[in-house]
């Protein structure tokens, strides 16, 4: 029965993932440019290299055709190869995949961090003034645009998974804060308060099984808002990873690359996001 | 918190009014272009300083806001909407539902929406009238802003599905759309 259901929820991440691909391809093939290479002006290019470059950009034209080339490529380990850069996929994502993993799981962990310190000590206080001053810090960072963010991390010489964990905060600590305070305002932890009960025992055994769960998706929902301030972040602060290449990519109209990287992002979306409900389903006390 | 939500709505209706005053604080208009001053910084004639082009910061800036102040408001209406709608359903019926309107929210957070915009604009015309402009930016906005929501919503209205209360009301008679909205419904506003 286990069985069943795990290969039930791996049949439904397989599509999924597919179809990300699949539309991702779409939404790049009818974006304006796509069928124009910057390489095709280059005056130094006689009329056959030219003409080649036209036919390789003609090949990809039907986006049906082209995904399913690539499928059967990539079955037989073969990503394909970048347009712009000129190298293989899979030497790409595998050079700057360390990096991206890095300043999203740091930055993840700085966020969340501070946003469930933030929203704790506001749901343990319940000070007017404390929840105000913690508004006013979390809704700043949410005016920020994450390019403004990135570009101060650059101007300031901080490192990179700052930026991403600032541009995630304000995101979980809304959340968190609004779920803690619900909580904190249910009866049986006022009644539990009343007979004393020290704080940790009411966060621990009466407030965490409440909104874990709803906590658990945000944090997988978090994921995803971390890999997408990563794009901005990399960008422009020079780092060399995913983010950085999916940027070139969009720029460059680069299918094979921003295909696979889609691919990636949502294979990595779908597994947070899983995750995220499967260990709330434990903590309601259903079965997965 | 009342001291601070008065701050707020002073701030807010300060920066609606200067956006209405905008004939009046920058009579010139955001078109008009100070070609011997392009590219000038703040000063006493221009408070923003002038764009590459010579055209007022602050006016344009004055200008924007009315736009903004407009579609940001809507199209947080609407995403929130679709949150409730998809989130709020799909957490409350559970299974096959559930799934697989997560996995139309987990499509939706892990697409390239950028050439979703590029091409919208691509293929509307050169000469788009500004109200048709609004209302296409708005409607994407809106449709491409509800996934984070949606996801935390399900997981709420999924943990008071199986609740006593819930499960009281059912045994009382009270179901569907009146259970939905009678009982699952104030209980996921803190997180709409």
């Amino acid at each position: 029965m286990l069985g069943w259901k795990i290969a039930r929820h791996g049949l439904a991440m397989l599509v999924t993932v597919l179809l990300g691909g699949l539309l991702s391809a779409t939404l790049v093939r009818f974006a304006p440019g796509f069928d124009v290479d910057e390489n095709q002006l280059d005056p130094r290019l006689n009329s056959a290299s030219v003409q080649a470059l036209r036919e390789a950009r003609l090949r990809e034209h039907n986006v049906v055709r082209f995904y399913y080339r690539s499928l059967m490529r990539a079955a037989h380990g073969d990503l394909g190869t970048s347009i712009s850069l000129g190298q293989p996929v899979t030497t790409l994502l595998r050079e700057r995949a360390p990096l991206t993993l890095r300043l999203v799981s740091v930055g993840l962990l700085m966020s969340w961090s501070v946003a469930l310190a933030l929203a704790l000590s506001a749901a343990w206080w319940r000070n007017a003034s404390y929840d105000a001053l913690t508004t006013v810090v979390s809704g700043t960072f949410l005016c920020i645009p994450a390019a403004v963010l990135a570009l101060l991390s650059v101007l300031w010489n901080v490192p990179g998974a700052l930026a991403i964990g600032l541009i995630v905060f304000p995101r979980s600590y809304r959340y968190a804060r609004n779920l803690l305070a619900k909580a904190y305002s249910l009866p049986h932890i006022i009644t539990a308060r009343a007979k004393g009960l020290s704080e940790l025992r009411i966060l621990f055994w009466h407030a965490v099984p409440v909104v874990g769960p709803q906590l658990l998706a945000v944090a997988g929902v978090s994921v995803s808002v971390a890999i997408g301030a990563a794009i901005p972040v990399e960008a422009l602060c020079g780092l060399a990873g995913v983010g950085q290449l999916a940027w070139q990519a969009a720029l460059a109209r680069d299918l094979p690359l921003l295909m696979n990287i889609t691919v990636l992002v949502t294979l990595v979306t779908l597994l947070a996001n899983s995750g995220a409900d499967v260990l709330g389903q434990v903590l309601r006390g259903e079965r997965a | 918190m009342k001291t601070g939500r008065t701050l707020a709505c002073v701030v807010l209706l300060l920066v609606i009014g200067a956006s209405l005053a905008a004939g009046w604080l920058a009579p010139a208009g955001y078109a008009k272009q100070y070609r011997e001053a392009a590219g000038a910084p703040p000063s006493a004639q221009h408070w923003l300083g002038t764009d590459d082009v010579g055209r007022d910061r602050f006016a344009r800036v004055l200008y924007g806001t009315r736009i903004s102040l407009l579609l940001a408001p809507a199209a947080a209406f609407l995403s929130t909407l679709l949150a409730a709608l998809v989130g709020g359903f799909a957490g409350y019926l559970g299974g096959v539902w559930a799934r697989f309107a997560m996995a139309v929210t987990d499509l939706f957070l892990s697409l390239p929406w950028l050439f979703l915009l590029i091409t919208v604009r691509a293929l509307l015309p050169l000469n788009v009238s500004p109200l048709v402009s609004v209302l296409v930016t708005f409607l994407i906005l809106g449709a491409l802003g509800w996934t984070s929501a949606a996801r935390v919503l399900c997981t709420t209205a999924a943990t008071l599905r199986g609740s006593d209360f819930v499960c009281q009301a059912r045994a009382s008679g009270i179901r569907g759309a009146r259970l939905f909205w009678m009982h699952v419904r104030p209980n996921v506003k803190p997180v709409l």
